[in-house]
């Protein structure tokens, strides 16, 4: 008796939740469904201006490590004054580099199968695609503020180099 | 006479033409899938509509490079720090690349 009265009481407790999961579901589902030809207008702009963030993110990226990080460092061995620090920023500036470019292949991977699930006819569907296109989308902006934070890291340490010769 | 001797010679010509299509076609379904598998496809400027914006291409400090030998003078860091600084501006103005809002229900205007 104890125990059915203790599953009433959890069942009690967790169909609300379960009810209101759905509920949310079904009204983002309906009100996709109106949307529908606005929301996919509005993630192809996205695709595309993406598309542009992406190379001019690209090509800071080369840039800082071919003409600034990669010489500065060689330029420390050169000189016999290798710093540990800038090694490791180098080595994490390169890997999250890389980790960026496998990012964006995952999330336009994402984004284009988002794009080809139809919202009209298969909405819950595209409702899944959409959070998991999201939680790649996030993934990719953090590993955007690492790398900006990395360059400043770089700075702020030549900046302390500097300082040994004023 | 003659006609039937070519039979064969037509027919080999006719296999010939349809496997150098199939193996066209086997080799070119690969190099599509690589294309789209290696992410390459999404780096392509020469799609349509995919063609960046000229003020989204950085000219400012493509002739700088930092050389990789030679002593370190104060003159050469601060002119390193002045370059370095126009990248880094550059990532600042970006206005929040990749921000999670643009897929937000409510951007999307399919909150409740």
């Amino acid at each position: 008796m104890k125990k059915l009265l203790i599953f009433f009481l959890f069942l009690a407790l967790i169909l609300p939740a379960f009810s209101a999961a759905a509920t949310n579901s079904t009204s983002r589902a309906f009100s996709l469904s109106s949307h529908c030809h606005s929301v996919r207008n509005q993630l192809k702009s996205i695709q595309v201006l993406d598309s542009h963030t992406r190379i001019f993110l690209g090509s800071s990226y080369n840039k800082l490590s071919e003409h600034f990080i990669t010489p500065f460092n060689l330029r420390l061995v050169y000189n016999n004054q290798p710093n540990s620090q800038l090694f490791n920023l180098q080595t994490e500036f390169v890997t999250n580099r890389q980790k960026f470019n496998q990012s964006f292949t995952e999330y336009s991977q994402d984004l284009e199968s988002l794009l080809s699930t139809s919202c009209e006819s298969e909405p819950n569907q595209f409702l899944i695609k959409l959070d998991q296109t999201k939680k790649s989308r996030e993934n990719l902006s953090s590993l955007v503020t690492t790398l900006k934070n990395q360059a400043k890291k770089h700075r702020q340490l030549v900046e302390e180099i500097l300082k040994k010769y004023e | 006479m003659n006609s039937e001797e070519d039979k064969p010679k037509n027919n080999n010509l006719l296999v010939l033409g349809i496997g150098v299509l199939g193996i066209a076609v086997v080799f070119s379904f690969i190099s599509l899938f690589l294309y789209h598998k290696s992410g390459d496809i999404y780096l392509d400027r020469s799609r349509p509509g995919f063609l960046p914006e000229k003020s989204t291409t950085s000219e400012t400090v493509k002739s700088y490079h930092f050389p990789s030998e030679g002593k370190f003078t104060k003159t050469d860091l601060e002119e390193y720090l002045r370059e370095l600084d126009k990248v880094i501006n550059e990532l600042d103005n970006l206005e929040r690349p990749f921000s999670p809002d643009s897929l937000s229900d409510q951007n999307l205007n399919i909150a409740d």
